[in-house]
């Protein structure tokens, strides 16, 4: 065989070997829980995004649906034509096919599994204790105040505190557990979180506000 | 990496053993020439000409001449698609004068199977070809356009009729619930490929049959499509000239209210619902007599003229052969503004280095560009607007501004405004190039590699500026949006092929990867100062967003293939596919196929029969998937740039600033709805039972083909509980079937010297079914129109229609029981299931289904002398529609304003004398969009193509020195009998398979005429 062509088959050949190609994959423009959490900044994102949750649309934003004041003399309603979902409430008679009950529910969850997620994660953060404690402490009481909203429109719930699989149905915790894991929260919190005021986040004395709230209601449990 | 160089020492051994061929030694060669004709007489260009048993070969020249050495006791066969395979013995002849006949049925013709090529009459599986005749006879655009009408279990619908949209592609019905259910294509052996320009392609294969398929494993479920694109051919170089000018034109308009009638029927809702008129005795007076308004369909609806043309010039040596095509499209839509534009070149070059090896370079660009050819049959696009928009109103006023609103329009845009205003642009160069090396290591094995590498990129901009509804409503913006992809594909294979006694075997190895990459980046500005500058300048935008995205993936396979026979009688193929996938995290899948056929025409008590031709039962097996399953799926992902696009999420302002005013945004990136890590490939198993038929020496063929197939590990945007994250998340979730029968009739029914009638009927019937979804029964889907119309449910077929039932208006009788709703008579009236005596979502009841009974195709060719009369019908029986354009003549929005159907004139509506089941005006009724009462019945037969061409006869040609010319005339969509309503039986803005039948503002098919002329010089 003449040279030409044998150098001919060991390039088609070297075009093989060069087509060698890995399985693995690497999202190189996608943040991937395996990759995140190195950083402050990492940190400080992933505490807004828990924020983000309540102060949306539907969640605690724009049209409030902080349906659990109802039923008291703090809140009332008047007969205009988009109040209907509160006067559900007003009333006592909310049920699941009022929008605002969806979004009581919705709202504080997406919260709770931010939360869980920055919880799980801070530890491993490249930072100083105070900074990390800050935000876990944001997290901490983020959480026990999403439970605190829930456990009085909802009563028993589920009470999931890590990142758990999506398989997982964890069964309702009594009332009185929720409240213990709120309380837990909010102490926690308290001992984690400063006392500078910053705007649009909580301090220990939020966290210590937050407390006395909730042992006034839990009075009686 | 063992594996390559596994295939790497292969090389070495071959590149060994090449020097052991020199034993085998033939006798003396002798130069043989000579001419092939066709029946008539006619010399035939493009013949392969070969050695039997041996790799030499040529081609016959313009003229129909060759000349090729060869042993003198050798064997030589003819070849040429549409035409049986001729073999000569030489027996010392050097001359020869051959004549081939066409072949009805091409049981010899030689057909791609993928991975090499198989005669028809040894194929196990289910199959059906498209020749370049067949696609010559239609003026179509798109390749995918071949398919329709002409292979039994093939439904092919155009659902869109913008320019440079090809349609959609469904073989033997839906495998996936969501995800993608078109064919995978196979050009010249590049995978996920298909020619832009439809003149460049030699023949169409379509694999049905998960046997057939099985050797692309991980992405044969939904049928393969192997294209074969044309070659050069040795001799004098060849030109030939294509082109064709065609007029568009809609296939109907609506029959809607005219200013007249609209103004009446809007005073009649208004007296009605207790206002006062909106138009005076005299206005309407006035539009009685003088007319006035607009007709918006006129308006907006254009008679565009379509040009197309193709210039290939083809020759070569024995050494090298090439073709080289040039084609260009010009396309504007049927509405005002939009238009398709595509540019493509094409060449392969085949270059015989030695007698052992040959190499074929394919390069290929093509520059497609577009110009607001994606109306996604939105509320607000101009298409749904002219049907819907107030024909009181002129396009402009007194001043020459547009009249963007109008008192009475229940939507809210003028359509030819809209039209006219926005630009939606695109353009896109696509470079692709493929070599294929043969090496013929010894007689009976072949070495083949086919490297591809292909690059895209796809420029956008677009304008929402003044004058389009988006800006309108505070959201205009211009965007620029760039994207580039990267593939690169190497398939290596081992072909042994021998014969020892009566037994034949034929064994494939294949090492392939393919590997690609997608980036994009795409940068909007909004509330721009001036929108003069169009989309280029996106510096004068009030805010700007910038995000950009990266995707890559690799795929590596093994197959192993079998094909066996004994004695041309029993045949036997089996495959083994493996997949490694970058998408799963279990990489590998496995997709074994068994396929087994009997030629009883070749036994010997049929061997004489006057009766059968050809008589072959066939029986395979086969495992595939499909790759639904996006590349990064199985990693759970945290979401990024804030606000940035459309969706995403908005930024927290920690001091109660909002987006726009003071207060500095903060970036989040929330932790993403979590992953399914076990997500697999959608999988099919299948069963196909086939039996081919030839009669009276191949005047008559019947195919009849019946499958089964299930497919599991359907997938489906399953939810996550909220305090998971809420939102969806990709899981393997059920199973369906698809059960079908396929039949295909092909005859020749005359045939004489000057007269010959060849007809061909095609007939499908399929029948799908879901079979479980994982506990996620009675999934009630929206589709792309915001209607809630669709569900999935477990024990009905995908593409289920959901709703209310409309039962017409309450009768006068029914005063009591209406006001129980209440209602009164003339309103509405809707099945109550429940007996609450509300309406709501309890009370939905399935509709009916998009799947039709059966489609079928009929296609007839006339020819006398030298004209060829074809026509083709295609069509479908038992399917239904969910219009929501008639819906929204009725008025939008369920609220019963302004319909302008001219079904809804006072006269024709519900009053207590006149007791109709059209609603009157009322302001207790309600119009709901999701009801039976915009079910359709979804039958149609299409003519879609009537065509009469003629063969200019070659004493005339010869004294001009042109080859052949033909000219013909010929029509689309020129008839179309449909119980339908609406613009179009044939469109839809289904998604996916749940979606399928739904439609809403589509723009429907064109019906064109087409005048055009083939040259060969």
């Amino acid at each position: 065989m003449k040279t030409k062509y044998s150098l001919l088959l060991a390039l088609f050949a070297l075009i093989v070997i060069s087509g060698c190609v890995k399985l693995s994959e690497d999202p190189k423009a996608t943040l991937t829980p395996g990759t995140y959490f190195k950083t402050q900044s990492d940190l400080d994102a992933s505490v807004n995004a828990m924020y983000i949750q309540l102060a949306r649309d539907g969640a605690w934003g724009f049209t409030s649906k902080e349906t659990s004041y109802f039923g008291s003399d703090d809140l009332t309603t008047d007969p205009g034509l988009n109040k209907a979902d509160m006067r559900d409430f007003d009333r006592l008679s909310g049920n699941s096919a009022n929008q605002s009950m969806l979004a009581e529910w919705q709202g504080p969850w997406a919260a709770i599994y931010q939360a869980n997620n920055v919880i799980a994660n801070y530890a491993k953060v490249n930072s100083t204790d105070a900074l990390k404690n800050e935000s876990a402490g944001q997290c901490y009481f983020v959480r026990g105040l999403c439970y605190y909203y829930m456990v009085r429109t909802f009563g028993a719930l589920p009470l999931v505190l890590t990142p758990i699989s999506l398989d997982a149905r964890p069964p309702r915790a009594d009332v009185a557990s929720v409240y213990a894991s709120i309380i837990s929260d909010l102490k926690t919190a308290k001992s984690l979180l400063s006392n500078t005021p910053s705007s649009g986040r909580p301090t220990s004395y939020s966290a210590s506000a937050c407390l006395a709230d909730v042992y006034l209601t839990m009075a009686g449990h | 990496m063992k594996r390559i160089l596994f295939i790497f020492f292969l090389f070495m051994f071959v590149v060994t053993v090449k020097s052991y061929a020199a034993y085998f030694k033939s006798p003396p060669p002798v130069t043989v020439t000579g001419q092939v004709k066709d029946a008539q007489g006619g010399p035939i260009p493009g013949v392969t000409v070969k050695v039997q048993g041996t790799t030499i070969g040529t081609q016959t020249d313009a003229n129909g001449k060759f000349q090729i050495q060869a042993p003198n006791d050798a064997t030589l066969v003819f070849s040429f698609i549409g035409f049986a395979d001729q073999s000569v013995k030489l027996n010392g002849q050097t001359v020869l004068n051959i004549t081939l006949l066409e072949s009805t049925i091409g049981l010899q013709e030689v057909v791609a199977v993928g991975y090499g090529t198989q005669k028809r009459s040894e194929i196990t599986g289910s199959s059906s070809s498209v020749s370049a005749k067949e696609i010559a006879k239609r003026p179509i655009t798109q390749i995918s356009q071949a398919l329709q009408g002409t292979a039994a279990g093939v439904s092919v619908s155009s659902a869109n009729g913008q320019p440079g949209q090809g349609p959609q592609v469904q073989i033997r019905g839906a495998n996936s619930i969501t995800g993608n259910t078109e064919p995978l294509y196979v050009t010249d052996g590049n995978i996920g490929a298909a020619p832009d320009d439809p003149n460049d392609v030699e023949s169409i294969e379509i694999l049905k049959d998960a046997a057939s398929t099985a050797i692309y494993g991980s992405r044969g479920s939904n049928g393969v499509v192997l294209i074969t694109t044309k070659s050069g051919h040795t001799g004098k170089a060849r030109i030939e000239f294509n082109t064709w000018v065609q007029n568009d034109q809609m296939p109907k308009t609506l029959d809607l209210m005219g200013a007249y009638d609209f103004a009446r029927s809007v005073n009649n809702q208004f007296e009605s619902t207790g206002q006062t008129d909106a138009f005076t005795q005299a206005q309407l007076n006035s539009f009685r007599t003088n007319g006035g308004g607009t007709n918006w369909q006129n308006a907006l609806f254009t008679k565009p003229w379509v040009k197309y043309y193709n210039v290939a010039v083809s020759g070569g040596s024995d050494a090298v052969t090439y073709r080289v095509s040039l084609g260009y499209l010009d396309q504007p839509g049927t509405i005002l503004n939009t238009f398709y534009k595509r540019t493509t070149f094409k060449s392969n070059t085949d270059f015989k280095l030695n007698k052992k090896m040959d190499v074929k370079i394919i390069l290929s660009a093509s520059l497609p560009q577009n110009h607001n050819n994606s109306y996604g049959g939105g509320l607000t696009d101009p298409f749904n607007q002219a049907v819907e928009w107030d024909p009181t109103s002129p396009i402009k006023d007194a001043t020459g501004a547009y009249i963007s609103h109008s008192k009475y329009a229940s939507i809210q845009f003028n359509p030819v405004e809209q039209a006219l205003s926005q630009a939606d642009d695109g353009s896109a160069t696509d470079l692709n190039g493929t070599a294929t090396f043969n090496y013929h290591i010894i007689n009976d094995l072949t070495f083949t590699s086919t490297d591809v590498y292909s690059v895209g990129q796809n420029y956008l901009q677009r304008l929402f500026g003044p004058g389009t509804s988006q800006y309108d409503s505070g959201a205009g913006y211009i965007n620029n949006e760039t994207s580039k992809t990267t593939g690169y594909l190497s398939s290596n294979f081992l072909t042994y092929h021998h014969k020892f006694g009566d037994n034949s075997i034929t064994a494939t190895g294949l090492y392939e990867v393919q590997s690609g990459t997608a980036t994009d980046f795409i940068a909007t500005a909004k509330g721009l100062s001036t929108y003069s500058l169009g989309y280029y300048n996106l510096g004068l935008g009030g805010s700007q967003q910038t995000s950009s995205t990266y995707s890559s993936d690799a795929l590596v396979s093994y197959l192993a293939r079998v094909q066996y026979n004994y004695k041309e009688k029993y045949f036997l193929t089996a495959s083994v596919r493996t997949d490694g996938s970058s998408h799963l995290i279990q990489k590998y899948s496995t997709f074994p196929s068994l396929g087994v056929s009997w030629n009883a025409s070749n036994e010997d008590f049929l061997k004489d029969s006057k009766i059968f031709s050809d008589l072959k039962i066939r029986a395979t097996y086969g495992q595939t998937g499909n790759q639904n399953v996006g590349a990064y799926s199985t990693i759970a992902q945290i979401g990024t740039a804030p606000g940035q696009s459309p969706g995403a999420q908005p930024a927290y302002y920690y001091n109660g600033g909002t987006p726009g005013a003071a207060g500095t945004p903060s970036v989040a990136t929330p932790l993403g709805t979590g992953v399914s890590t076990a997500l697999n490939w959608e999988t099919k198993t299948a069963y196909d039972l086939g039996v081919d038929m030839a009669f009276l020496k191949g005047r008559l063929t019947f195919t009849v083909d019946a499958y089964k197939d299930n497919v599991n590990n359907l997938l489906y945007a399953y939810p996550a509980t909220y305090y998971d994250g809420g939102g969806t998340y990709q899981r393997n979730i059920g199973s369906l079937t698809n059960d079908g029968v396929e039949f295909a009739l092909g005859g020749t029914p005359v045939e004489s010297t000057d007269f010959k009638w060849h007809t061909n009927i095609t007939l499908s019937i399929n029948r799908n079914k879901v079979t479980s979804l994982g506990g996620l029964d009675n999934q009630v889907v929206q589709s792309g129109n915001n209607t809630v119309n669709a569900i999935l449910k477990v024990g009905q077929p995908l593409g289920e229609f959901y709703g209310y039932k409309f039962l017409g208006t309450w009768k006068t009788s029914e005063a009591a029981q209406a006001a129980l709703y209440g209602m009164k008579p003339g309103d509405a009236k809707y099945l109550d299931v429940n007996g609450d005596h509300t309406y709501n979502s309890d009370d939905y009841q399935l509709l009916g289904n998009a799947n039709p009974q059966f489609t079928y195709g009929f296609i007839n060719d006339f020819t006398y002398k030298n004209f060829t009369l074809s026509f083709m019908f295609q069509g479908q029986q038992g399917g239904q529609i969910f219009s929501q354009t008639l819906a929204y003549l009725w008025g939008g929005l369920g609220d019963m304003k302004n319909a302008t159907t001219i079904e809804a004139v006072p006269e024709n509506l519900w009053t207590p004398s006149h007791q109709t089941n059209n609603p009157a005006w009322s302001s207790t009724s309600v119009n709901y969009n999701n009801s039976s009462r915009y079910v359709y019945n979804d039958s149609y037969a299409k003519l879609k193509n009537l065509s009469l061409s003629y063969r200019v006869p070659a004493p005339y040609l010869q004294k001009i020195s042109v080859n052949s010319l033909e000219v013909y005339v010929s029509g689309q969509n020129l008839l179309t009998i449909t119980p339908y309503k609406g613009f179009d039986p044939e469109v839809s803005n289904a998604t996916n398979a749940i979606t399928q039948g739904q439609e809403f503002g589509v723009i429907p098919n064109p019906k064109t005429f087409t005048i055009g002329i083939r040259l060969g010089l």
